[in-house]
């Protein structure tokens, strides 16, 4: 009996006088390796800019600028000829994927495991079709001849600048995929309702909705300008 | 560790991950492995940290011996060195130019992230949040132990690196593209700065997990009564160290991994239109520049991440054995919020010659000078704080006063590099090096030494040998000058040079060069004292018999002797004050714990009767 | 050896002796009783704080008088002058608040130490006092602020008009230089162009061909193209490897057999090396051809002919109190061109071509004359026949570290009154207009164009890899 007093005991003095935010200190930590993460973003996409800003400006009759993305993005599997129809199919499935980690992490409030358990499975459905997804373009593309070192479209740094910043932030999806399947078989076992909250479903959507927001980012960079 | 306190320990472990390790299961004592090597004892870590700092304080001190043999004593022959060193000592008995800039390149990056890094804001950090702040550890231990073991890795493969056949990385502890980009640029090229960048890239890992634990242990794990605004200056240090590595350190991340796709895998970021010995290579598109940029948005706060845990230490030791207050503590605190933000917009003053426009030159010229305003209110705030003090000169305190003296002297050459036209003539020589080792190298360490000298009683329960503090204080303070003081001299020198016997414009200092290089040779085995009395006193130090043997404010003097696992035994104390009630109404101090008496007022909230504060406590004492 | 051991000895005993001494030290104080200790340390301390500082103030101004004429004289150009100055008025702000600032803490730790019926006093606050150290430095940073960014727009602004120029060019481990000829027009650079005869990749019609040639091959001119001789390379590797290989499995003599080990090793790594230079070539020689195609080389006529009169001197000739501007460029790593004594300083990038100016304002034999004066350089060295200021020149040197061979990039500048240099130029013009003559003439493979060497980088250190393999045209 004497741990269940000092838990309580422990309780007031871990929680300190000022908790500024109300938030907990696994949060706050989140929070913090998000900016922290967002500058290593943004320390590549400014490289992006840089070095765009340095080469030729598309130009059909230059086979060293930058290339026309609806040319370089224009099959998915099984068609060809639909320019960026194969990436709006992946970044919907991205989006779609933040959606369904909302709701888990609104199932998480009200303690209820089973919405929790199917939210979290559509969310890692929705980032596995995107890692696979992408996977399947980075094949494809490799097989046109684009590679970090040469580009068939134009501009090598755009192939390189590619394959870097799209398989960074494809490793930030994988590692939240696996994450996720972590939180998923956790919430399975009962270990948050034995915890009595779901804080960890929480700092995942954080880290979730963060690697969905960079995506947008990485989008504008290579498919739409 | 006495089995009394070990008791303790185990009793308020179960306190401590009641609430945050649920998971964990932690009802029986930790075995030797959980207690001393996979820690998560704050204290413990911050220990790992500090010894690890000392060994590669050694080598890096080492590596500089070495060069420092070249440059002092070119013709000295070093064919005993041939077993050790192998191919790196030439059949005359020298050290090979390769070998020279692999040393110049390690020194750099060992004693710039290894030691005043890891070392310095790693040990102090730790060991000084939760105790200054009344928390019973770090906010996440697991983190905590992960961000020393990455860092502990991070060191391995550095240290491999040393073994390759082609030698460590040997193009500058900055790693420049394209030298650093290519395989056959230098042999340290080939495989060396691979490893460089791997074991950066796992540093930096290291440092993240760091920094975030100290950011969210100081904004959350606060106890009672502890505002921000009664905080000690190191802790208002450590946050904002922490910041500065969690925005700074990552962007460096992504240059590190540019340059390694670069190197590996045919990218062309930093490369454009070389020819390197005939061979055109293929490279196109990118640019050298972008990378300086990207490593100097880290590099130049990282100046800063090694300085300010050492102002922070040296403000509070100054406090303390002066037996006064920090004279303007919320001046001392927004000067080192100023400090951080200024530190993120200076960085391209170390680019003013690579032919950037010098319109942004201008620009980071005005940044520059800029911070040295919150440097000088510092320095003046440190002098205030000795004037009307009842100084105490122990160890500490010495190396504290060392530290100010140099951090001065640095400091002002900062202002000639600063200003682009004047940088045009120092930028890459000696007097640049001269500066900066004053300013944030051997400065930091004496930060650190203070540190070390001050908390040691808190750290392991006893004292270290004093006299031979003094001895350490006093040589290493006048080493350090009659090293890097001439060294300004040596304005026409350009750095990294294995020899400048080549020129005619740079004659004239071999007797400078020797002079500096015996000196340096003496201030490393000086330092060589300090190692032997840690580890001595360690063991056979002088023990405390006193909870609060310096009579100070600050909570880690309310824990016991040899804390435990979890800090206090009892509850947490509550805090009343600011740290820094010395000599207040004719008390010699009153600890933060106590509450205020009905008519004292806290320190901060009389509104600008500051003056007349000397006043009032002298009728106190009467 | 045995006097190496005595010394380690005599070292180790003093070490532990010096150690016992500190002990019973500390030992002593505890029993006198820790205040007495304290203020008596205190005291000695504070004494040695004010002694180390009268000290160093004396090694500060005496020192820097000692080695001020050793400093590299800084009147030579413009840029020195201005420079100087902002470093005279910054020296004399700095100098001012170092004696101070330093003063006041020993002085401090003395006047204040800690003694009995000394008391501190609780003085914690001052906003009078803050602000003034807040405004006063403020004040004389922007007054330093202002005064060098003048200096520095005067010397970073635009080049005049009719400023020398000359291009330079660094590479691992030595400078080159190149005039616009005659016709005051630089050409045009590739580095995909640059071969032996062609060492900065100038751009005209017969350097296009020649490359081709080089690379290539040609049976017309027979001659075996790089590609090629890396290719019979690759198989002669081959075959001695066989060889090799035979002889390391019959031979009964180990030296013999650990010799050739050695060797066959050497060549493995050559071979290893060879597909990517070829892979290089192959893809430099792709380049080549389809950047200049004929339609190519005729919208650009005119800029194809700039280059057929340029001078390649071995080394960097201005005229006196002419502005020189300079165009600086890298062919392998950062670079930086770096003249003391004008304060030129300017990184060479690769792939981005920057530029400085300056002013010379002694010509070299002036200097020569200058330092005649100079007992230090009226001494005549040994070996030598002639005093050392007769031999004065100002020196480029690297200042941005590009490799093994750094310290080693010497390169001369020669500042002529403006007689001299007419006639220096003249003469370059009209050397190389000869070997641009010739060029056209064969118009097509020029495989002896007299293209003189590059300035020779110092022996000492430069090191040739062992594994590379010199490729001969011939």
């Amino acid at each position: 009996m004497e741990a269940a007093v000092s838990t309580t005991n422990a309780k007031e003095l871990w929680s300190g006088g000022d908790s500024p935010f109300k938030v907990s200190y696994g949060k706050i930590m989140m929070w913090y390796f998000l900016i922290s993460d967002t500058f290593t973003f943004a320390g590549l996409l400014i490289s992006y800019g840089a070095i765009r800003s340095s080469q030729p400006k598309h130009d059909e009759t230059n086979p060293l600028s930058w290339p026309d993305p609806n040319h370089v993005f224009n099959a998915g599997p099984g068609f060809h000829h639909a320019p960026l129809v194969f990436v709006t199919f992946m970044t919907f499935t991205l989006i779609l994927s933040s959606v369904t980690m909302v709701r888990a992490v609104q199932e998480g409030h009200y303690m209820n495991r089973a919405g929790v358990l199917k939210w979290m499975a559509l969310t890692i459905l929705g980032g596995l079709v995107f890692v696979l997804s992408q996977a399947w373009e980075w094949t494809h593309l490799i097989h046109e001849g684009m590679t970090p070192s040469s580009n068939p479209f134009g501009a090598y740094s755009f192939g390189a600048l590619f394959f870097l910043i799209t398989g960074f932030h494809g490793f930030h999806v994988s590692v939240g995929v696996l994450l996720n399947s972590w939180a998923f078989i956790q919430t399975y076992r009962g270990v948050f309702d034995r915890r009595g909250h779901y804080e960890m479903i929480e700092k995942l959507g954080l880290y979730w909705h963060f690697v969905d927001l960079v995506w947008v980012y990485v989008f504008l960079a290579f498919y739409l300008f | 560790m006495s089995a009394e306190t070990s008791t303790h320990a185990h009793h308020v472990d179960t306190h401590a991950h009641g609430h945050d390790h649920h998971d964990h299961d932690h009802h029986h004592e930790p075995g030797f492995i959980r207690k001393y090597i996979f820690s998560e004892d704050h204290k413990t870590i911050s220990k790992q940290f500090l010894i690890t700092g000392i060994f590669w304080a050694i080598v890096g001190g080492l590596l500089s011996v070495l060069f420092r043999i070249q440059l002092g004593y070119p013709d000295a022959d070093l064919t005993w060195m041939k077993p050790f060193l192998g191919k790196w000592i030439s059949e005359e008995g020298q050290i090979v130019p390769e070998f020279y800039n692999a040393l110049i390149t390690m020194h750099g990056t060992i004693l710039v992230f290894f030691v005043l890094t890891a070392g310095l804001s790693g040990t102090f950090s730790n060991f000084l949040i939760p105790l200054m702040i009344g928390a019973r550890d770090m906010a996440s231990g697991f983190l905590n132990m992960l961000s020393y073991w990455f860092f502990f890795l991070a060191g391995v493969i550095m240290f491999i690196s040393f073994f390759l056949a082609t030698g460590p990385a040997s193009g500058g502890w900055t790693a420049y593209p394209p030298l650093n980009a290519l395989h056959d640029a230098s042999q340290g090229g080939v495989l060396g700065v691979d490893f460089w960048l791997v074991s950066m890239a796992v540093f930096i890992v290291s440092s993240l997990l760091g920094s975030l634990n100290y950011i969210t242990t100081i904004i959350n794990l606060r106890t009672k009564g502890m505002k921000m605004f009664r905080m000690p200056l190191p802790i208002w240090a450590f946050l904002l160290t922490a910041v500065i590595g969690v925005l700074s350190f990552p962007v460096l991340l992504s240059a590190a991994i540019l340059l390694l796709f670069d190197r590996n895998l045919g990218t062309s970021f930093y490369l454009d239109a070389i020819n390197l010995a005939g061979e055109p290579l293929a490279n196109a598109g990118g640019s050298p520049i972008l990378y300086q940029h990207l490593f100097w948005f880290l590099g130049h706060p990282e100046v800063y991440i090694i300085i300010l845990p050492a102002m922070g230490m040296v403000s509070e030791i100054l406090s303390v054995h002066s037996r006064k207050p920090i004279f303007g503590y919320t001046a001392m605190i927004y000067s080192l919020l100023a400090i951080t933000v200024l530190s993120f917009i200076v960085w391209a003053h170390h680019m003013f010659m690579t032919g950037m426009n010098p319109f942004i030159g201008s620009i980071f010229v005005i940044f520059t000078l800029i911070i040295a305003v919150p440097s000088a209110i510092k320095v003046f705030n440190w002098l205030t704080t000795l004037w009307r003090g009842n100084i105490r000169l122990n160890p500490p305190m010495l190396f504290a006063i060392g530290f100010v003296s140099l951090f001065i002297s640095g400091g002002l050459t900062g202002i000639f590099l600063g200003n682009s036209s004047i940088d045009i003539r120092l930028h890459d020589t000696y007097f640049v090096v001269a500066h900066f080792h004053l300013v944030m190298g051997v400065a930091a360490f004496f930060g650190m030494f203070a540190g070390v000298y001050h908390w040691f009683p808190k750290m392991f329960g006893r004292y270290m040998n004093q006299t031979l503090g003094y001895i350490h204080f006093w040589g290493t303070i006048a080493a350090a000058y009659l090293i890097f003081f001439p060294m300004h001299w040596e304005i026409a020198l350009p750095r990294r040079y294995y020899t400048h016997s080549g020129f005619e414009a740079f004659s004239g200092f071999e007797q400078l060069n020797m002079f500096i290089s015996t000196m340096a040779i003496i201030s490393f085995a000086l330092q060589l004292l300090f190692v032997f009395n840690f580890f001595y006193s360690i063991f056979f130090g002088r023990k405390v018999r006193e909870m609060n043997p310096y009579g100070a404010t600050t909570l880690e003097w309310t824990t016991p002797i040899r804390p435990g696992h979890g800090n206090w035994e009892g509850d947490i104390p509550e805090v009343h004050r600011w740290p820094y009630d010395y000599s207040k109404h004719g008390r010699d101090f009153i600890p933060q714990t106590e509450p205020l008496t009905q008519y004292e007022i806290e320190h901060g909230e009389h509104g600008d009767e500051h003056d007349s504060d000397i006043i009032k406590s002298e009728e106190h004492k009467g | 050896m045995a006097t190496g051991w005595l010394i380690f000895i005599a070292i180790v005993l003093i070490v532990v002796v010096l150690f016992q001494v500190t002990r019973t030290l500390d030992l002593v104080g505890q029993l006198r009783g820790g205040e007495r200790t304290t203020v008596e340390m205190t005291r000695f301390h504070a004494m040695l704080g004010l002694i180390f500082i009268a000290l160093g103030m004396i090694g500060f101004f005496y020192s820097f008088p000692l080695f001020s004429d050793r400093m590299v004289d800084k009147h030579s150009s413009n840029n020195a002058i201005i420079i100087s100055k902002m470093f005279l008025i910054t020296l004399w702000v700095t100098g001012i608040v170092f004696v101070i600032t330093n003063v006041l803490l020993f002085w401090f730790a003395w006047q204040f130490r800690h003694r009995p019926g000394n008391e501190a006093v609780h003085f914690a606050h001052s906003n009078k006092l803050e602000f003034i150290w807040t405004i006063v430095p403020t004040i004389v940073l922007t007054g330093l602020v202002v005064f060098g960014l003048q200096a520095w727009t005067e010397i970073m602004g635009p080049a005049e008009e009719d400023a020398t120029v000359v291009e330079v060019t660094g590479q691992q481990f030595f400078w080159s230089s190149r005039y616009p000829g005659p016709d005051g027009k630089l050409g045009p650079r590739d580095n995909d162009l640059i071969c032996a005869d062609n060492p900065l990749g100038i751009v005209t019609r017969e350097w296009v061909e020649h490359r081709r040639v080089t690379l290539a091959g040609s049976k017309k001119l027979n001659h075996v193209g790089e590609i090629e001789v890396l290719q019979n390379r690759e198989k002669e590797i081959q075959e001695l490897i066989k060889q090799y290989t035979a002889i390391i499995d019959g031979s009964p003599n180990k030296y013999i057999v650990a010799a050739t080990q050695d060797t066959l090793a050497l060549i493995e790594k050559e071979l290893g090396k060879i597909p990517g230079k070829i892979t290089i070539r192959e893809k430099a020689l792709d380049r080549i051809n389809k950047k200049y195609t004929e339609e190519y080389i005729a919208a650009h006529a005119d800029e194809f002919t700039w280059g057929y009169d340029d001078p390649m001197p071995s080394e960097v000739h201005v005229p006196v109190n002419k502005q020189a501007y300079l165009k600086i460029m890298a062919l392998d790593v950062l670079h930086n061109f770096y003249i003391p004594h004008m304060d030129v300083k300017m990184d060479a990038v690769p792939g981005m071509p920057t530029s400085f100016k300056f002013t010379p304002l002694i010509t070299t034999n002036d200097k020569r004359q200058e330092l005649a004066n100079n007992p230090a350089w009226s001494i005549i060295e040994e070996g030598d026949d002639k005093p050392r200021y007769a031999k004065f020149n100002y020196e480029v040197a690297c200042a941005e570290l590009c490799g093994t061979g750094h310290s080693a990039m010497k390169y001369t500048l020669v500042v002529d009154s403006q007689e001299d240099y007419d006639k220096w130029i003249a003469a370059q013009a009209s050397k190389w207009s000869q070997v641009a003559g010739s060029l056209k003439l064969e118009n097509g493979f020029s495989k002896y164009a007299p293209v003189p060497a590059p300035a020779t980088p110092m022996a000492t250190t430069t090191t040739t890899p062992s594994d590379t393999i010199t490729i001969s045209l011939k």
